[in-house]
């Protein structure tokens, strides 16, 4: 795994924090993180990445930062519907960032949304996987990246 | 076309085109036949009139005779008797000759001759009795004055007295003659429509069982292929389809299409539509443009073969929860002709998901073996003992590392902090590494080390500065459980090599440093020998000993690249062309332990560093004019200070020093320094004695 790949999948979220209110998105130090205890908060949306690298790759955010992100977008509504369409809206442009700069050998899946612990987000079991810790207003997220070079 | 229509069908087309012929003939067999009746029926007709005229011409007789005196009476019947002969004459001329007559209702028919023997028989002899009749009554007819009309008339009243009947007889016959004719044409008639119509419904009949039976036949055959194909599609293990010029897929494919693509109702689909999300855009048009050259019939197919772009193609399906199930598919492309033109593609698609599979596995362990017997070679040389304790360090390290980059810190002050404790954490496996000659792992740590450099030097330090860090550490790590499995698995490192106790002393891997040495040396272009005195002297824990073993590293890495001058530059100075390093262990009687790193170089260069302090913003150049040489040398202890020119293997990162330093002080222990401009340096550690210091720790 290289640092441009990794970068590639940060700049995704960092795009998205952009139409926000409050541009200031900072990018923590990034660590790696045994896969048999995934990074979770409570709202995550996940993406699938097949081609020259293999596995997966989420943001995962507590619930109140979400909240806020809502609010900055100006919408009103904070229910939990919208909550987990704005998780999937992360998502999908770290996806649409990875499928222009990736180009066509890649394949990258529509996003899934999960709520609660990450049982629910299968990762191989023996890998690493890099955690970046994403700082917005006084919250923290994470884009979780685990791909394999086959 | 026609033809295999005629071939297949000419049986039926056969009897149908004979049905019509028979309709068709019965048809006009009865046009012509009723044409005859219609022509009999008028025969029939003017002969009846015939047996009238003949009455008529008697009566027109006798009318004359009994008119005298009544002119116009006379006139009438004088007219009555030449209208009936004329018509009597010329009817009668037709019957025999063929030819005109004035019909019932005034109009010209024409009359056939009558033909029949009895027909002919009347004609004759009713002609015969005519004949003088006909002179009679036209003397009749025109005499002149009443005189000549009675004597006319005589003779023809006696005539048609003596022969009337006999001429309405044979006129008689003439009608019943014609009337039998008619009616044996109508008899005929009748049978022809009888024979004809029954044989068309045999014909119909035979159609009807024989075709329909073939009918049930051939349906039935089509069913049992039918069925038959579907077993075949429902039970083949590969995926099988017809794939037609706009690349659609047939509505009949195996089942095991769909399981492969884990998708239903494939048929229709075009061949794009389910595999898009599955394959990568470029193979998808690659493998258009490869359908569409199958299909151009100037193309041969041995010569595109090779080309197909989806001989074993990589598929990957997605599971819908963010996870892609990968398979390798082999598609095979057969062209399928109708009438020497290509009309569909056969499509094979195989999993062959287990053969790749294998294929990759065995060129992965062969790699992984290569790589093994690249890292053995790499760890052969040390020993086994000390290797299992690096390997723990390193673990250890990687998981401070870790630990380090995973506190929340977000400003620039904390991030350096963060910076300089990883720095610190490497720094130390790195000296380790270099000492163990384990070059892999000195390669790995030193390029970490340049890399904390490079983010060290920035102005303003973001979490984004730490990714290469990252990918290092996972580098590190990953290196390091492959070199954990090789050593788990050479069982000779676990069982063979039981690390006879460490004889609680460095005496037994002094060499390592040696190696050291003689490294460091060869990359600064410098000559040293080693000298060591009491290193296997006294007894101490492995904490200590790694503790010493780090220090003597550090020391010698320190003088050769710092202290000793190169061979040269000694030469000028009138030194011996080698340098000297001594190491010495030694106890005092309250059994503090002393531990001496000695060298004959050139000495701490306090200007130097005192230039290097200004650098780096320690303190003001006045300020540090007026420092003592030994709060100058003091400074080699900060992190980050080095005074070498550049960072090289052995010198230049100034971490070593500080995390020495660190390590002592928490063993209650001290370190002194002593130099001499031109005549080298003395590090000395002052440790409490060991059974003290574990019970300090």
């Amino acid at each position: 795994m290289s640092e441009d790949t990794l970068k590639i999948f940060i700049n995704g979220v960092l795009n998205y924090f952009q139409h926000t209110s409050d541009k200031d998105v900072k990018v923590g130090a990034p660590y790696l993180v045994e896969n048999r205890d995934p990074t979770c908060f409570d709202y995550t949306g996940i993406i699938g990445v097949s081609g020259p690298y293999k596995g997966t790759v989420y943001f995962t955010a507590p619930k109140i930062l979400l909240t806020h992100l809502l609010l900055s977008l100006g919408e009103q509504d904070t229910s939990n519907e919208n909550i987990m369409d704005i998780v999937g809206e992360v998502a999908n442009t770290i996806s649409g960032n990875a499928r222009s700069e990736f180009g066509q050998e890649f394949m990258i899946s529509v996003p899934v949304m999960i709520e609660g612990d990450g049982s629910k987000i299968q990762l191989p079991e023996q890998l690493r996987s890099y955690v970046i810790p994403i700082y917005w207003k006084a919250y923290s997220a994470a884009v979780v990246i685990c791909l394999e070079n086959v | 076309m026609f033809d295999t229509l005629m071939g297949k069908y000419r049986n039926i087309v056969v009897s149908i085109a004979l049905f019509l012929l028979l309709d068709a003939s019965v048809l006009t067999l009865n046009f012509y036949i009723s044409f005859e009746i219609a022509d009999d029926a008028v025969g029939v007709n003017l002969s009846g009139r015939q047996r009238m005229l003949s009455q008529r011409m008697v009566k027109s007789l006798h009318d004359i005779q009994y008119s005298a005196g009544d002119e116009q009476a006379r006139q009438r019947a004088l007219d009555e008797l030449d209208l009936t002969q004329r018509l009597f004459s010329s009817t009668l001329n037709a019957f025999d000759q063929g030819g005109e007559a004035i019909g019932a209702d005034g109009s010209e028919v024409v009359l056939e001759a009558a033909n029949s023997s009895a027909a002919r028989l009347a004609i004759v002899e009713a002609k015969e009795i005519w004949q003088p009749y006909s002179t009679l009554i036209n003397a009749v007819l025109n005499a002149d004055g009443e005189l000549a009309l009675n004597q006319a008339l005589m003779p023809a009243l006696a005539y048609a007295r003596a022969n009337n009947l006999a001429l309405l007889k044979l006129m008689n016959n003439l009608t019943v003659e014609l009337e039998h004719v008619a009616t044996s044409k109508a008899t005929r008639l009748r049978w022809i429509q009888t024979v004809g119509i029954t044989l068309a419904i045999i014909n119909f009949l035979i159609i009807l069982v024989h075709f329909l039976g073939q009918l049930r036949e051939s349906d039935k055959q089509i069913e049992s292929a039918r069925k038959e194909t579907t077993e075949i599609l429902e039970t083949v293990g590969e995926g099988l389809f017809l794939l037609d010029k706009e690349r659609i897929i047939s509505s009949q494919y195996s089942r095991a299409l769909e399981t492969m693509f884990v998708r239903k109702e494939l048929g229709g689909l075009s061949l794009e539509a389910l595999l898009e999300s599955m394959v990568s855009d470029k193979d998808l048009r690659t493998a258009q443009r490869f359908i569409a050259l199958l299909f151009r019939e100037d193309i041969k197919s041995n010569l595109i073969g090779d080309l197909n772009p989806l001989k074993e193609i990589e598929v990957n399906i997605s599971d819908n929860q963010g996870h892609y199930l990968t398979k390798y598919f082999s598609f095979t492309f057969e062209r399928v002709y109708d009438d020497g033109k290509i009309k569909d593609i056969l499509v094979t698609v195989v999993d062959v998901s287990e053969k790749v599979r294998l294929e990759r596995e065995l060129a992965l362990s062969k790699e992984q073996n290569e790589r093994q017997i690249e890292v053995l070679t790499s760890i052969l040389h040390a020993n086994p003992d000390l290797l299992k304790l690096y390997l723990k360090q390193v673990e250890e390290a990687a998981d401070d590392v870790n630990t380090i980059l995973r506190e929340p810190s977000k400003g620039h002050v904390a991030l350096k902090r963060k910076l300089d404790q990883i720095f610190v954490a490497i720094h130390r496996i790195k000296g380790e590494a270099s000492a163990l000659n384990l070059e892999s792992f000195e390669e790995l740590t030193h390029e970490f080390e340049l890399n904390i450099k490079d983010v060290h030097g920035k102005d303003n330090i973001t979490g984004d500065d730490f990714l290469p860090l990252v990918v290092r550490l996972e580098k590190l790590v990953k290196h390091t459980e492959s070199v954990q499995v090789l050593t788990a698995k050479l069982g000779a490192f676990s069982s063979g090599a039981k690390a006879p106790a460490r004889s609680e002393s460095i005496s037994s891997d002094w060499h390592h440093l040696e190696d050291l040495l003689n490294k460091s040396s060869l990359r600064c272009g410098k000559q040293v020998q080693l000298f060591t005195s009491g290193l296997s002297e006294v007894p101490m824990s492995k904490e200590l000993s790694g503790l010493l073993s780090d220090f003597a590293i550090q020391g010698i890495r320190n003088a050769v690249a710092h202290g000793i001058e190169t061979p040269s530059e000694r030469e000028q100075l009138n030194k011996d062309i080698e340098g000297k390093i001594e190491l010495r262990l030694s106890q005092s009687s309250k059994g503090e332990l002393e531990f001496v790193v000695k060298d004959d170089g050139g000495g701490i260069d306090i200007d130097r560093i005192r230039e290097k302090a200004a650098e780096l913003g320690i303190a003001s150049e006045t300020e540090l004019e007026s420092w003592s040489a030994k709060r100058l040398t003091s400074l080699i202890f900060e992190p980050g200070f080095s005074t070498a020119a550049e960072h090289t293997m052995d010198a230049g990162t100034g971490a070593g020093m500080d995390l020495l330093r660190q390590r002592v002080n928490a063993m209650r222990g001290r370190i002194r320094i002593a130099s001499r401009s031109g005549h080298g340096t003395k590090i000395s550690v002052f440790l409490p004695a060991p059974a003290a210091v574990s019970e300090a720790a």
